[in-house]
């Protein structure tokens, strides 16, 4: 979609994303940051145009059904989501680059966040040495998360 | 009479065997991710009854 001109770039977020970096875990969805197009207000899911001419045509859970997965094509919007975005690191899945976010992205906007599932993701990122907290914390006090985190750690270690 | 279990020594064996599968290539953790996004549908339905059920004897409760 990258080659075809759909989307400037990608970066591949959420569970999926952190499966790149933690043990493989549950998830229904495959989230990806795209950034959004800025001259015209978005009326479709982004991609939907491209994949529909392409056969996906089974939208589930707000995403876009590819290869068994519904896809979200999320604009990246905030500034630590852009940064995410702009900072994604290439990996290889079986030889296929892919372009993910870095874990310090994922914890950050996972704090952000902070549903029960992403606390618990943040415990699998930190337990299994998955995250540079150096990093993380750059991160994190550079958007304006530090009281979070200070909130995130103090539960941590009651 | 058998060892008491250590539960110290058994959630950091987990641990040390969550990091080692944190370690799998990414293709063979994104295969395990689509087994269990497979069962997870194949439980929808169960888990929708036993969530009625709860919800049923909570409303019980509060009557």
């Amino acid at each position: 979609m990258v080659a075809d001109g759909v989307f400037e770039n990608y970066a591949v977020a959420g569970a999926i994303g952190a499966m790149f970096y933690v043990e493989a875990f549950a998830t229904a969805d495959i989230d990806v940051f795209v950034l959004p197009s800025e001259d015209r207000i978005i009326i479709e899911l982004p991609g939907w145009e491209y994949l529909k001419a392409r056969g996906y045509t089974k939208v589930e859970k707000e995403g876009i059904v590819v290869e068994g997965w519904p896809v979200q094509f999320l604009p990246a919007t905030t500034p630590l989501e852009r940064e995410a975005y702009t900072k994604a690191q290439t990996l290889n899945v079986e030889e296929v680059p892919v372009r993910v976010a870095r874990p310090e992205h994922l914890v950050a906007i996972m704090l952000k966040v902070g549903r029960q599932k992403d606390i618990a993701r943040i415990a699998m990122f930190l337990s299994q040495d998955a995250v540079e907290v150096s990093a993380l914390e750059d991160v994190i006090s550079r958007h304006g998360l530090s009281d979070k985190w200070l909130e995130h750690k103090r539960q941590l270690f009651k | 009479m058998s060892k008491p279990i250590d539960f110290q020594d058994v959630s950091r064996r987990r641990e040390d065997g969550r990091k080692i599968r944190a370690k799998m290539p990414i293709a063979k953790k994104l295969a395990i991710a689509e087994e269990l996004r497979d069962l997870q549908k194949a439980l929808t339905q169960s888990r929708e009854v036993n969530r009625l059920k709860v919800r049923r004897k909570r409303e019980q409760v509060s009557d």
